[in-house]
């Protein structure tokens, strides 16, 4: 039953400290210097607000959105996209050619953005004096867990724990700290080659028609899914209750100070729906009521707003309709697209009314239930 | 707190070491432990409030009990009693806290009955207390003398702040190497503890940045490639071969980085407080077969399992088989192969109550069972007498590499369902498929080779340091590292550069680190 003994003590005698043990000490007390250069230059913004300091005028790589938020609130941004997948192909070019009266804009969208999430965002960004203009998206991922993906939110950067005081400490970011302190911009060499109109997965990998085993699939989906892809009672506004709690209130704070807000159903193919239905589904309950009621409910809870419209591409199927404008039945994946999809919600050539719901979801409806690929 | 977080390692840690030294110079012993017990509370913090009662109640209760064995009660029926008692409440509150739900889950009930998140380290501790008890039961000699103190009020402080530190040592508090008194006890009654030795602090951050490397560099990286291919196969999107392959590979060597890195650092923070801990790895990954492999991984779960499982079920069932005059397989089945396949399941389970874990531990039983059997077999005697020793090593390694990494896939699948479409994927298209087109970077399998190559040529960590005698060796496990590659540790500014370059580039990939895998456990 007895454990080994314990092993003896190590001699005490000893002349001075090793060369190994001095490189070690160096290397530690650098890296020590170094935690507490970010931890006070703060280069997110997560502990201090620097109204001196602002965003690169280009898109960040995806990992980095969720932490641009503070920057974007206090460094004089005038337009954000908030939403997660489907709106991470906007870039700051595309929506300053469509809105014409915004020159900072910034995408601060990343993948499976939740309404959790917003909760810690929302908040941050109220704090803004800079903003004209806000659009979200009303990203399936507010109601949903994700899955497939992995959120690049994390809590922790924005939790003031004084156990964890710089999260965001890593080499790269000392190197950023000094880049924000020198120039005022939240910027690294490493995050400027994408090309503007190119970014990440999202508006780089080939479309649905150039896959033929995937299309060949969502053919399938849509044929087993015939006459079952919208069914579903209606959900009530009740079951996402982070709608009223966390986004909504946000909506009305906005509009009150003057801010435009768009809200835009993320143009999701046709197809989408018979994929959900029958392949996989991140959804709980049906998965077309309950698209619907996400955009249904915050529509009717900002009806009336000044300032605040609602928008849908849904029943242009010139877009949801051709899947040689989507990377996946879920992600347009053609440049021009999402500038269309900007310049027409800039003209107001979008927007659905309370009043025109009925009709809308409808008309989408039968478009789904009779969308062939 | 996570061993890997910048603040733990750059400021928890050096002042933690630091005030334990300083508490030691002034205060003496019990100070230097108090700090330790300070330390472990901070660390242990964010937690949460119920995880911190429960370990300070299941501390205290099990300490109180354990005077009681010792010191107090003399009658072996209470005495058995009392123990009994002690191990029904270290059990039911791991039964509640970790068990309760996850057995509702596969029971199909609709809500969490508790809904709390598992505390944090109760695996380990009720493990290490369990065994404390048994100890004081017996009246180990260290126990007694550990706890010889406890007559007076000070002496009662001091027992209990001892004990705090044996059980709430931080290094070793969530995720172990399971310690016994024998072996923390007696470093600590040293009248030269705490004396500060730089040999300590050099062994230490070899220990601390080798671990931090294997787990950020290694073990994450391989996570950020397999991660998606896991999720893809749980929401049911077709896999390529190569994807499969992959993940199978992959996760073989990410689990042994992220424990083993765990463990490394675990002992290297405990060196830097002058202390040593048991060893809990030992190139697992290259064993020769089952036995060996348990041998190596996991080495101080194993240990407890062995001697408190599986030695009184064998005696119980040999004691049966002679009684019954069973021989042959008969008397075999009895004393050996349903010990085996019960001990197994319980370490199994000591996982968690999951179907893929009663799996993995069904067929790690039966495999232990074939190759005990088989190596007593008289084949087998003939084969090794006729065979070279670094043969028999170089086959049972090709042996025991293909069961072993397929099930750690298992370990690592959500469902059986999940498991079976893996394995099944492999049979199907090598390359993406359009519906999946996540491309492997071809980065990706050279950076595995590599790994494999650290795995299979490298001498581990121990053995680059074996002069320094840094852990408490568990089971003597023979090298297979080439002569030419066994390296030795110095005190040398090219060690110093060379972990120091370590140290660097963990720093540099550092970022929001991932919670070690076994701290789900």
């Amino acid at each position: 039953m007895a454990g080994p003994a314990a092993p003896p003590p190590r001699p005490a005698s000893r002349r001075g400290p090793s060369a190994f043990l001095l490189a070690v000490a160096l290397a530690w007390t650098a890296a020590v210097l170094c935690y507490g250069f970010v931890w006070g230059a703060d280069p997110y913004e997560l502990r201090f607000a620097r109204p001196s300091e602002r965003l690169a005028d280009h898109p960040y790589p995806a990992q980095v959105v969720p932490r641009l938020v503070s920057v974007a609130a206090h460094g004089g941004a005038d337009m954000v996209i908030l939403g997660a997948s489907t709106a991470m192909g906007y870039t700051p070019n595309m929506m300053r050619q469509a809105f014409t009266d915004v020159s900072r804009p910034a995408n601060l969208a990343y993948a499976c953005a939740s309404a959790e999430d917003f909760g810690v965002l929302l908040p941050r960004l109220e704090q803004s004096k800079t903003l004209k203009r806000v659009l979200i998206n009303l990203d399936v991922s507010l109601i949903t867990p994700c899955v497939g993906n992995k959120s690049d939110f994390d809590p922790r950067y924005f939790a003031s724990n004084w156990l964890d005081p710089a999260p965001e400490f890593n080499l790269q970011s000392v190197e950023l700290s000094q880049r924000v302190l020198r120039t005022g911009v939240l910027d690294l060499d490493a995050w400027r080659p994408l090309p503007d109109d190119k970014v990440s997965w999202i508006t780089t990998d080939p479309p649905v028609t150039a896959k033929p085993d995937y299309l060949a699939r969502v053919r399938r989906n849509v044929a087993l899914a015939r006459g079952r892809a919208t069914r579903g009672a209606p959900l009530p506004c009740s079951s996402m209750p982070r709608l009223k709690t966390t986004i909504a209130p946000f909506i009305r704070t906005m509009a009150a100070r003057g801010v435009k807000v768009d809200l835009l159903a993320p143009p999701l193919s046709l197809a989408i729906y018979s994929e959900w239905t029958v392949s996989w589904t991140p959804f709980t309950a049906p998965p077309f009521p309950s698209v619907m009621a996400l955009q249904r409910c915050l529509l009717q809870m900002t009806a009336g707003l000044p300032n605040v419209r609602f928008d849908s591409f849904d029943t242009d199927p010139a877009i949801v309709g051709d899947l040689r404008l989507y990377r996946d039945t879920g992600h347009v994946g053609d440049v021009e697209t999402y500038r269309q999809i900007l310049r027409r919600i800039a003209a107001g050539q979008a927007q659905v009314t309370l009043d025109e719901w009925p009709q809308h979801q409808a008309a989408l409806q039968r478009e789904v239930d009779a969308f062939s690929p | 707190m996570l061993f890997v977080e910048p603040f733990f390692l750059l400021i928890f840690l050096p002042a933690a070491v630091g005030v334990f030294y300083a508490a030691r110079r002034f205060g003496g012993a019990v100070a230097a432990l108090a700090v330790i017990v300070a330390a472990s509370a901070v660390f242990y913090a964010p937690y949460g409030p119920l995880p911190a009662a429960l370990l300070a109640a299941s501390l205290v209760i099990n300490l109180v009990i354990g005077v009681l064995l010792v010191d107090v009660v003399t009658g072996e029926r209470l005495r058995r009693a009392l123990l009994a008692g002690g191990l029904i409440v270290d059990f039911a509150n791991l039964a509640t806290f970790k068990y309760l739900d996850q057995v509702a889950a596969l029971a199909h009930v609709s809500r969490p009955i508790l809904d709390v998140a598992i505390p944090a380290g109760i695996s380990f501790y009720t493990f290490h207390q369990a065994v404390f008890l048994v100890h004081a039961y017996n009246r180990q000699e260290a126990v007694q003398r550990f706890l010889s103190g406890a007559r007076t009020l000070a002496g009662r402080a001091a027992t209990l702040i001892k004990y705090a530190a044996f059980v709430a040592f931080f290094p070793q508090l969530v995720i172990g190497p399971i310690t016994y008194m024998s072996e923390f006890g007696p470093q600590v009654e040293r009248p030269d503890f705490a004396r500060l030795r730089l040999r300590n602090l050099e062994v230490g951050a070899v220990l601390v940045i080798v671990g931090l490397f294997k787990k950020i560099v290694i073990a994450d990286g391989l996570a950020a490639v397999i991660d998606p291919i896991y999720r893809e196969i749980e929401r049911g999107t077709p896999v390529s071969a190569e994807q499969a392959l992959l993940a199978i590979i992959g996760y073989f060597f990410q689990l042994y980085f992220d424990f083993s890195g765990y463990s490394d650092m675990a002992l290297g923070i405990a060196q830097l407080f002058g202390l040593r801990l048991p060893q809990n790895f030992d190139s697992p990954l290259r064993a020769t077969g089952i036995v060996d492999f348990y041998r190596r991984w996991h080495m101080t779960l194993t240990r407890v399992i062995v001697v408190f499982v599986f030695t009184p079920l064998s005696l119980w069932g040999t004691r049966r088989a002679v009684d019954r005059g069973l021989r042959g397989w008969r008397g075999r089945l009895l004393s050996a192969w349903i010990p085996l396949v019960l001990n197994f399941q319980i370490i199994a389970l000591w996982h968690a109550a999951k179907y893929t874990f009663v799996a993995f531990g069904l067929v790690h039983g039966v495999w232990y069972v074939i190759e005990t059997e088989v190596r007593r077999s008289k084949a087998f005697r003939r084969f090794a007498q006729r065979t070279s020793e670094r043969l028999r090593t170089i086959c049972g390694i090709l042996v025991a590499v293909v069961p072993l990494t397929l099930t750690f896939a298992l370990f690592r699948s959500a469902n059986l369902h999940n498991f079976w479409t893996l394995l099944r994927s492999l049979a199907g298209r090598f390359q993406p498929s359009e519906q999946n087109p996540g491309a492997i970077d071809p980065w990706v399998w050279p950076a595995v080779a590599l790994t494999a190559v650290i795995v299979y040529a490298l001498p581990n960590i121990y053995e680059i340091l074996r002069d320094e005698d840094p852990a408490i060796r568990t089971f003597d496990n023979r090298s297979i590292t080439a002569p030419a590659l066994r390296l030795r540790w110095r005190p040398t500014l090219i060690w110093g550069l060379a972990v120091v370059v370590l140290l660097v580039v963990a720093l540099s990939k550092i970022n929001l680190p991932s919670p070690f895998l076994y701290g789900g456990f």
